[in-house]
């Protein structure tokens, strides 16, 4: 078991000396994945950087409550999808245009050469919490209940959520989107 | 992880390209390298974060 995989399951702070060599380890070990994590959801370098950078301030004020638990990893990504949320909703607040980016138009996608970054950045157009929930269960992998707890929202929140998102993302990409698809992901849900 | 695994699990055509999307853009960059040692230090010292947080989502 390699040291980022030890940090995802609890077991990295065994044999550390102490609670500032901890942290370091945690953050060398599992910073770059945070990091993919915080690129996707946000979909720029530049604030996904500051997402990571103030996700593990907190987390290193708070580290050694974190460093105590079972899944310090997932304690640390939550704290990051909920500070992310936090900066959508004052960002709202403030302003009420697109963040960056161009638009994308609906049924502009045919013959376009990389569907997946027009996917990427279709994905940058959901609110920000249809956004994370999709971007929880498709990149990070999780289940319904544990996207509903890293959000503290029901689970059915979570089904809607999700839905609603990948049937906005489908529908801007008709070409990608086979009857037999469709019929699948009802057959899921 | 994690009991659910949409990769293996009824994961339809559209929702494997999604996955693809976001794992090229994902390692479309490298990680910046975090600053460990000056987050102790303001946090032993009590201060407030490095960098006031901006309002980009």
């Amino acid at each position: 078991m390699d040291l980022a995989a030890k940090w995802a399951t609890g077991a990295g702070r065994n044999g550390v000396g102490s609670t500032e060599g901890d942290f370091h380890g945690f953050v060398a070990a599992r910073s770059a994945a945070l990091f993919r994590g915080a690129l996707v959801l946000t979909g720029s370098r530049d604030a996904a950087e500051d997402l990571v950078q103030e996700t593990l301030e907190r987390a290193c004020r708070k580290w050694r409550t974190i460093s105590a638990k079972d899944a310090p990893d997932a304690y640390v990504r939550r704290i990051m999808v909920n500070l992310a949320n936090d900066r959508w909703r004052r960002f709202r607040r403030t302003a009420q245009h697109p963040v960056d980016g161009d638009p994308v138009a609906p049924g502009d996608e045919y013959g376009r050469i990389d569907s997946r970054d027009q996917l990427v950045r279709a994905l940058q157009q959901l609110p920000m919490r249809m956004r994370t929930v999709v971007v929880l269960r498709y990149f990070h992998d999780l289940s319904d209940a544990e996207i509903a707890a890293d959000l503290k929202i029901s689970q059915s929140t979570v089904r809607s959520q999700l839905a609603r998102g990948i049937d906005r993302l489908r529908s801007q990409f008709p070409a990608l989107s086979t009857p037999s698809s469709q019929q699948l992901t009802e057959g899921t849900r | 992880m994690s009991s659910h695994d949409p990769r293996s699990s009824g994961c339809t055509p559209f929702e494997e390209e999604l996955i693809n999307a976001m794992n090229d853009f994902a390692h479309s960059t490298d990680s910046p390298a975090f600053d460990t040692t000056g987050m102790v230090h303001r946090t032993a010292a009590g201060a407030p974060p490095s960098s006031p947080v901006s309002p980009r989502p």
